[in-house]
């Protein structure tokens, strides 16, 4: 396996964060579904069915880059994403690609320099790393405060192939 | 080698034999040992409660009195940390002048300057060791006294494992949080005391003050030693 | 003097095995680098870096910010400051305004200048929302309610909100989302701190785990104007995106364990209102850098290290005096080891000049300071600072005078160290000690001092 995605997926598992299969992706998608607008998206648009993501108990979105080091999936917010669409479904699911892997956080500001300009960049950039998550109560982990409870990566390759 | 010995105030008063215990064993390695007895305080009291005109007062005179020495050596961490870290700021002198560079702690001088490690001495019981704050943090001196503590003869040694955390000491301190200090020097004592050890070792008379203090107090049979007195052994 | 009571039982065993958790999760965080010390030290060197041409940036972040439709403004004072939110608050027509966790909003007293114009400002980190509910100020400068039980906070619960009684953290905090669910769907105001200001791209990083600052920075209600102002220290400007990368990767790690926390957002500007480019976020975004004090600090070259502080708890996680009498003892906004330099700096009071000398200088903070920070020896130089202002009360000064006079002439300290043993017997000194030997035993003035049997008898 592409050992960037080797690092990234044992470190999202790390987080909370799961990943799983494209052929199980289907089976994901239950309950009030919103989909994104992103290109990536576009084969499962005809499961939508909710609007509105504040709405949705299930988001399936798709991204910008992931972090290997920190198990990180980054979306930028603009026409195809916006700020909700990540936030507010207890179960997001996000699409991406292997090419879109980057080593560290200071990869994926080279790589999107160009975008990064003052008056050119996204009104905001969310770095996501696995499930909304609180310790305040006596140490203990509790997962879905604000955003999700799950979080679900699902890769378009299989993994297998060598590279 | 012309040492001259700093002998800081609270060994001069409650625990000579630490300082009697350092002459003895750089006279057997062959050196010459004076005591300047004009000597006094560093000044880091003073220093400590913010009040820097009369500990630099006390820094000025500290360095007419041991400046003719090619070496300073003191049982002291906190007291050489006070010369050597704070002396630059506090009479604006270079970081590595060339008096600064000469004032030691006792074990570093042991083990850094002279290369000793093994004195020949000869300790049979369970021994732990307390890292004093500025000794450990301030002079980043952590090796050098366990080393020293390995060589000897019938010594067992054990690793305090707590941290390694502050007795609660902390000069002035003590003083004016009696409450919050005695909490941690508790915590520290009890952490002793886990060890099983008979001694705790450390290289600071302030902790051992400290420390020794609550442990009377507790009626503990461990008792508190200053390194050097345990490796001088009996004059 | 200052009191500071140490904690019950109890309540420092609570605090100790949340405090230790958070140190264990560190050590194995940082164990993943070996060249850590290296990596502290180019943190350091981008926070100094910063400050040393801090207006520069700041006149960078200001011009970029502004490109991306963000109104800068600079705050000299906390009222400033106040003022600014409240007229926000008035313009927009809003009675409640959404917050997520941010120092400097407590450093000026926001919530209390909000309420006095009638507009209540819900705290949303869980931890703060509890805090607020029970009246209790942050006890911690990432954990506020890490000294709370479990028992402790489903009592807040039920007793506030009117709930079942529950200890399930799990249930205490789906209560809490959804009691604050409902505000976040229709607040129109949001409020946040930034971890940082980011020069070269004009943006503001903001970091939580939980999601609240998401929401509050989003305002997700769908009808009237949205606003949303971040409140931030002049000290949090970076030059560029590639440090904030540098200082993320130490800023979690310190302060938790976790390699990012949860959700680190950059936000660039309001929501972009051309044709089909975003449909939520809010109208406008207002940034005030704020000074109150911290351009003095900026002079001291002592002060002026602990401008780089990242504020990720990690000096207050590892400091014994915090473990034994907590958060609230400091009685001040910013506690802990570091939390001390900087309210001696912001607050010329007795109680701000007092804090420098809780501490036992043992120098745990400064080793543990991801921006290397030398934590305890801005402490004494505060100390120092304290002593110039006169907060030093003139009987201790001349205590201290005279113990220079005496020690400046050997003959008089030797003449007092044999008189002292003459007189002093172990339970008169014992008598004398106090309150040091209530708790603990004086060891017995040497029969001869070290100086007496020197002179008697060099050892040969």
């Amino acid at each position: 396996m592409n050992p960037l995605r080797q690092q990234f997926e044992q470190r999202l598992a790390q987080t909370g964060g799961t990943v799983a299969a494209l052929a199980d992706l289907d089976s994901l998608l239950t309950g009030r579904v919103f989909v994104s607008a992103h290109p990536v998206c576009r084969s499962w648009a005809a499961r939508a069915t909710c609007q509105d993501p504040r709405e949705a108990d299930v988001a399936l979105t798709g991204c910008d880059a992931m972090i290997a080091e920190t198990g990180t999936v980054v979306v930028f917010s603009g026409p195809v994403e916006s700020r909700l669409s990540t936030l507010t479904a207890p179960t997001h699911v996000v699409l991406g690609s292997e090419a879109q892997l980057s080593p560290d956080m200071e990869t994926v500001f080279e790589r999107f320099a160009d975008r990064l300009r003052p008056g050119a960049s996204p009104a905001s950039l969310m770095f996501i790393t696995g499930p909304s998550r609180t310790t305040d109560i006596e140490k203990t982990l509790v997962l879905g405060v604000h955003g999700p409870k799950k979080l679900v990566f699902v890769f378009m390759e299989d993994g297998s192939g060598a590279g | 080698m012309q040492i001259g010995l700093f002998i800081p105030c609270l060994v001069d008063q409650f625990f000579p034999q630490a300082g009697l215990a350092v002459a003895r064993i750089l006279k057997r390695l062959g050196h010459s040992v004076e005591y300047p007895a004009e000597q006094t305080c560093c000044g880091q009291p003073a220093f400590n409660a913010g009040v820097r005109s009369e500990a630099a007062a006390l820094a000025k005179r500290f360095i007419q009195v041991f400046d003719r020495f090619e070496a300073v050596v003191a049982p002291s961490g906190s007291c050489v940390a006070m010369v050597r870290n704070f002396y630059p700021e506090l009479l604006d002198l270079a970081p590595h002048s060339s008096f600064i560079t000469r004032v030691f702690e006792f074990s570093e001088f042991l083990v850094d300057r002279l290369n000793v490690t093994d004195l020949g001495a000869t300790f049979n019981e369970r021994v732990t060791y307390h890292d004093s704050c500025h000794l450990l943090r301030e002079l980043r001196v952590r090796e050098q006294p366990r080393q020293l503590l390995r060589a000897v003869k019938g010594l067992d040694f054990v690793e305090l494992n707590d941290g390694p955390t502050c007795c609660g000491f902390g000069g002035v301190f003590s003083v004016k949080f009696p409450e919050v200090s005695t909490v941690m020097g508790e915590d520290k004592v009890a952490a002793i005391e886990r060890t099983g050890a008979r001694y705790v070792v450390a290289s600071d008379c302030g902790c051992l003050m400290h420390i020794g203090g609550l442990l009377t107090r507790r009626d503990s049979k461990v008792r508190p030693i200053h390194l050097a007195e345990l490796l001088g052994g009996a004059p | 003097m200052m009191h500071t009571p140490v904690l019950e039982e109890q309540r420092r065993a609570t605090l100790a095995r949340a405090l230790n958790l958070a140190l264990d999760k560190r050590r194995q965080s940082v164990a993943e680098f070996p060249d850590w010390e290296a990596m502290r030290q180019r943190a350091h060197d981008i926070r100094a870096g910063a400050l040393d041409r801090l207006d520069e940036y700041l006149n960078q972040f200001e011009r970029a910010a502004a490109a991306n439709g963000i109104r800068v403004v600079r705050v000299a004072t906390a009222e400033e400051a106040c003022l600014y939110v409240v007229a926000i608050a008035k313009r927009i027509g809003v009675t409640t305004a959404v917050k997520s966790k941010s120092m400097v909003t407590e450093e000026i007293h926001l919530n209390r200048a909000l309420e006095t114009e009638g507009i209540r400002a819900m705290e949303t980190d869980l931890g703060e929302y509890i805090a607020q509910l029970c009246g209790q100020p942050p006890f911690h400068l990432t954990a506020p309610i890490v000294h709370l039980s479990r028992d402790e906070v489903g009592r807040i619960l039920a007793d506030k909100l009117g709930v079942p009684f529950t200890n399930d953290p799990t249930q205490l905090t789906l209560i809490a989302r959804d009691a604050m669910r409902r505000e976040f769907l229709t607040a129109r105001l949001g409020i946040s701190g930034a971890n940082f200001c980011v020069a070269e791209t004009g943006s503001l990083v903001l970091v939580t785990n939980e999601g609240n600052g998401r929401m509050c920075t989003t305002l997700p209600a769908k009808e009237g104007p949205r606003v949303h102002v971040a409140i931030t220290g002049i000290e949090k400007v970076v030059p560029a995106l590639k440090d904030v990368a540098h200082l993320l990767r130490l800023l979690a790690r310190s302060g938790s364990g976790m390699r990012l926390t949860a959700y680190t957002t950059l936000i660039n500007g309001p929501r972009k209102r051309a044709a089909g480019e975003e449909t939520t976020g809010p109208d406008e975004v207002h940034v005030l850098l704020l000074d109150n004090g911290r351009r003095a600090m900026l002079r001291d070259p002592h002060l002026r290290e602990a401008l780089c502080c990242i504020r990720c708890g990690a000096c207050s996680n590892t400091c014994p005096v915090y473990h034994r009498i907590g958060g609230h003892a400091y009685q001040s906004v910013y506690n802990g080891p570091i939390g001390s330099v900087w309210s001696a700096a912001l607050w010329d009071t007795e109680q701000a000049a007092t804090l420098p000398f809780v501490s036992s200088l043992c120098g745990a903070c400064a080793d543990i300071c991801p921006v290397k920070i030398d934590i305890h020896h801005a402490l004494l130089w505060q100390r120092k600072l304290a002593a110039d202002r006169g907060y030093t009360p003139r009987w201790q000064r001349l205590v201290w005078w005279a113990w220079r006079v005496a020690m400046s002439h050997p003959a008089l300290y030797g003449f007092g160290s044999i008189v002292a043993r003459r007189l002093f017997s172990p339970a008169i000194l014992n008598r004398l000690g106090k309150p040091w030997t209530e708790t603990r035993d004086l060891p017995p003035l040497a029969r001869k001092s070290f100086h007496e049997m020197w002179k008697e008898e060099a050892p040969k």
